[in-house]
């Protein structure tokens, strides 16, 4: 599971729970796979991704660091703050470990980079 | 002088012998289209090679035939190579069948080839052309309704407007109408409900409607009248009452001319109703949701008379008053439309209980198959389908995009300049989309772990269908639009019931059609035979040589449809019209129906401890006759020690095939969005929704 899909993730689809969002990661294995530099998409990417929550699940893994603590002016023109972004977005990637709701403390687990997001009947 | 009479006498017998040798021939081909000949003399004419398929026209059939006598009509049927020619006397029909038996029409632009006319006297036509001895299920024809001076009562009623377009009157392509309560618009085929008409139904239907109610005919007053007027030769294509806008039992009353109505399943059953003039015609059930009805253009009618001889009938001006008793929208969404399988409703009844089964129905018949099949599922499915590729390229580069019930994830990598994201319930399916490098997670359809207004696109591709539910399947389309962002756009693909639709059918079909076929200029007709036995084919279109085609190691049946079955392994023939009987409520009513509505079903035929679940197994090869049922999946593994010990496991996936406009119809419950596209595409329905 890369961070950037991690941004999009939430367990408000449990019965109750408001917001179940951002989810909080116990990582017990964490990989950095090299994937191609696009400046473009990263910068594309900027505008519909939650940095707050990128720089939490970042540092819950253990590579938060050089990360902003918000998004910088004019992000394009700045290559090295894109190819941190782009590490933390696409590199990173989260192989064992669970997702932690931040409301209810459910947790989901993580299994060869798979999170299992499925609820219990009663937890609909 | 005699000797060329005698010579002229042989040639004749010869020539006699040779058509009739010609005809026999063309026997086998006809009694298929369920066409009887005779001997004795008819007033209707089979002119073989004097049809549509051999590329003769109308006019070419009109000249040479009405020289010959007082001529009444001529049937051409789409795609025959014959037609039929109706005379008002069986003495013309001999005539015309003496001088122009064997005649030979010359090439012409629509044809190549001169062909030569073989003409034989019918004694029974196809049954789409004369009436059928049952109805669709539902249907209820009440004769001689209305008496010949109510009747005279009614029509005058109406008065129609020299060349008037308005909300009132139209006229339509084939024929007149006018609405009186409600106009019934065409485009949206609908009403609607803040612009009522001037004038409601007219005082005069009064008695009408009240003797419908008081004999429990329906159990409403209509509220919306539409009037049709057909002169001979118009009909109306073949339609469904839109479902969620009327009530069931849509009345139609005839007046003026008989016409011989068509219903059609979505199976390709065919029946053939006669309206006499004064009838009235209740379609319920069954007749109203599942089966359309249409009126064929033509002049005339071929009815058997008591006698057992068939005589042709020729049409006059037919009015019919169609009533209908609108849903208010606002009770639209609260209402589940009902659904059909073959057996009769008998229902239901614990709704808790019934819920719960639902889900073991899922979770057995659906979740636990795919995890089963998941590696040799995912190994017959390679090609995304092109209509899919040409809507996820057509997406901005950097789109994020989400694919529910991803599968194998064969359409995670079609455009790799968005970011996209798969999910499905199986865990198998999870894994192989992992190992291919796709980000994916382990989610439900109806509760999708995405952020609300997320994502650009997200895609459900043949997964609603596996949901055992209508309120679970709006449920999915909620959650699929949920997670998209205004202006976001959802493609969503389900299995449809019609398996061939405008006669076209998939390119599987066709190259199995051409094996079977007869050769030569009447080919044609092998048409419907053929298709009624073939497969249901396609939900992966891209199927037909799948890596177990012609290998003894595996073979699937059936499967999406789409997968291989093997003509010759009698292992692999259809040997699965069994029922799955257990434990449980039942729904052989129809799952939907059973939920939403408790209140027609007899509380005493089930305890509610004891019932059945019948899901009838879908036999491969041939047309749906149900929308809820099992699909069997077949894995055959042979050892290579025993060549003779084979063993078989045969996996059966819950389906609710949609039929037309249900999908829409669907998606026009869920809030937030509109439907801006929909189409039929190899057995499937499709419909592109935007988030509001």
């Amino acid at each position: 599971m890369k961070l950037l899909t991690h941004n999009f993730l939430t367990s408000n689809i449990i019965k109750g729970v408001t917001k179940g969002y951002p989810l909080q990661i116990m990582a017990e294995k964490v990989d950095v796979k090299e994937v191609e530099f696009n400046p473009d998409f990263v910068t594309k990417m900027l505008p519909k991704i939650d940095w707050s929550a990128l720089i939490k699940a970042a540092k819950d893994v253990g590579h938060g660091d050089g990360l902003p603590e918000a998004v910088i002016e004019n992000p394009e023109s700045n290559e090295e703050f894109l190819k941190a972004a782009h590490n933390a977005l696409m590199q990173v990637e989260v192989i064992e470990g669970k997702l932690v709701c931040p409301e209810s403390q459910r947790e989901f687990p993580i299994n060869n980079g798979i999170p299992n997001m499925l609820l219990n009947e009663d937890e609909v | 002088m005699a000797a060329p009479m005698e010579e002229q006498e042989t040639s004749k017998k010869s020539r006699r012998k040779l058509l009739k040798k010609i005809l026999r021939s063309q026997q086998t081909v006809l009694k298929r289209d369920g066409i009887e000949t005779n001997n004795l003399c008819t007033k209707i004419l089979c002119v073989i090679n004097g049809g549509l398929d051999v590329g003769v026209s109308h006019d070419e059939i009109s000249t040479i035939f009405s020289s010959h006598g007082d001529m009444e009509d001529i049937v051409m049927l789409p795609r025959k190579p014959y037609c039929f020619v109706c005379f008002a006397r069986e003495h013309d029909a001999e005539v015309a069948m003496e001088k122009l038996n064997g005649t030979e029409l010359p090439p012409t632009d629509h044809r190549g080839n001169p062909v030569t006319l073989y003409i034989t006297y019918v004694s029974k036509v196809p049954q789409s052309l004369s009436p059928s001895n049952e109805f669709p299920p539902g249907l209820i024809l009440i004769p001689d309704f209305v008496t010949e001076d109510y009747a005279g009562r009614l029509l005058s009623a109406i008065i129609w407007e020299d060349s008037a377009n308005s909300a009132e009157q139209r006229s339509l392509k084939h024929r007149q109408v006018r609405h009186y309560g409600y106009e019934f618009k065409y485009g949206i085929n609908d009403v609607d409900i803040n612009d009522p008409l001037p004038n409601g139904i007219p005082p005069v239907c009064n008695d009408l409607l009240s003797d419908v109610k008081l004999k429990g005919i329906v159990n409403y007053i209509p509220d919306q009248l539409t009037v049709n007027k057909y002169e001979p030769g118009q009909g109306i294509p073949p339609h469904v009452d839109t479902p969620a806008a009327f009530e069931d039992g849509i009345m139609s009353l005839s007046l003026g001319s008989q016409v011989l109505m068509d219903f059609r399943h979505p199976d390709g059953r065919h029946l053939t109703v006669l309206l006499p003039p004064r009838s009235l015609m209740i379609m319920t059930g069954e007749s109203r949701y599942l089966w359309s009805h249409g009126i064929t253009p033509r002049k005339s009618d071929i009815v058997r008379m008591e006698s057992g001889n068939l005589n042709v009938v020729k049409r006059d001006v037919r009015i019919s008053f169609t009533f209908r008793k609108i849903i208010p929208p606002q009770e639209r969404l609260s209402r589940i439309l009902p659904t059909f399988n073959d057996k009769t409703s008998e229902s239901d009844r614990d709704l808790d209980q019934e819920v719960t089964d639902l889900e073991k129905l899922e979770k057995e018949h659906v979740h636990q198959v795919y995890e089963e099949i998941a590696d040799h599922f995912s190994g017959t499915r390679h090609t995304p389908w092109p209509r899919i590729v040409d809507f996820l390229n057509s997406q901005p580069p950097g789109a994020l995009m989400a694919d529910i019930g991803c599968g194998n994830g064969k359409y995670l990598g079609v455009n790799p300049s968005m970011y996209q994201i798969g999910s499905d319930r199986s865990s198998n399916l999870a894994t192989i989309c992992r190992d291919r490098q796709f980000q994916v997670f382990v989610g439900d359809v109806m509760t999708i772990p995405l952020k609300t207004s997320s994502m650009d696109v997200s895609i459900c591709i043949a997964v609603i269908h596996h949901l055992s539910n209508q309120e679970r399947r709006l449920k999915a389309i909620e959650e699929l639009v949920r997670i998209l962002r205004p202006g976001g756009k959802c493609l969503i693909y389900v299995w449809a019931m019609e398996q061939e639709v405008n006669k076209v059918k998939s390119k599987y079909l066709k190259e199995k059609k051409f094996e079977k076929s007869d050769s030569g200029s009447i080919s044609s007709t092998v048409d419907c035979t053929i298709n009624k036995n073939s497969v249901n084919v396609s939900m992966d279109g891209n199927i037909v040589k799948s890596d177990c085609m012609g290998d003894t190691d595996c073979s699937l049946i059936s499967a999406n449809g789409s997968e291989t079955w093997t003509e010759n392994d009698p292992k692999c023939n259809g040997d699965s019209e069994i029922n799955v009987v257990r434990k449980g409520p039942s729904y052989s009513g129809g799952i939907d129906s059973s939920l939403s509505d408790t209140s027609t079903c007899k509380e005493d035929d089930c305890s509610k401890e004891m019932s059945c679940i019948k899901l009838a197994v879908h036999k491969n090869r041939t047309e749906f006759r149900q929308q809820d049922l099992l699909v069997p999946w077949e894995r055959k593994s042979k050892s290579d020690s025993d060549k003779n010990n084979t063993s078989k496991c045969v996996f059966h996936r819950y389906y609710h095939v949609f039929m037309k406009g249900e999908l829409e119809a669907l998606c026009g419950k869920v809030r937030g969005c509109k439907v801006i596209g929909g189409y039929y595409d190899q057995g499937n329905w499709a419909v592109i929704l935007e988030k509001l």
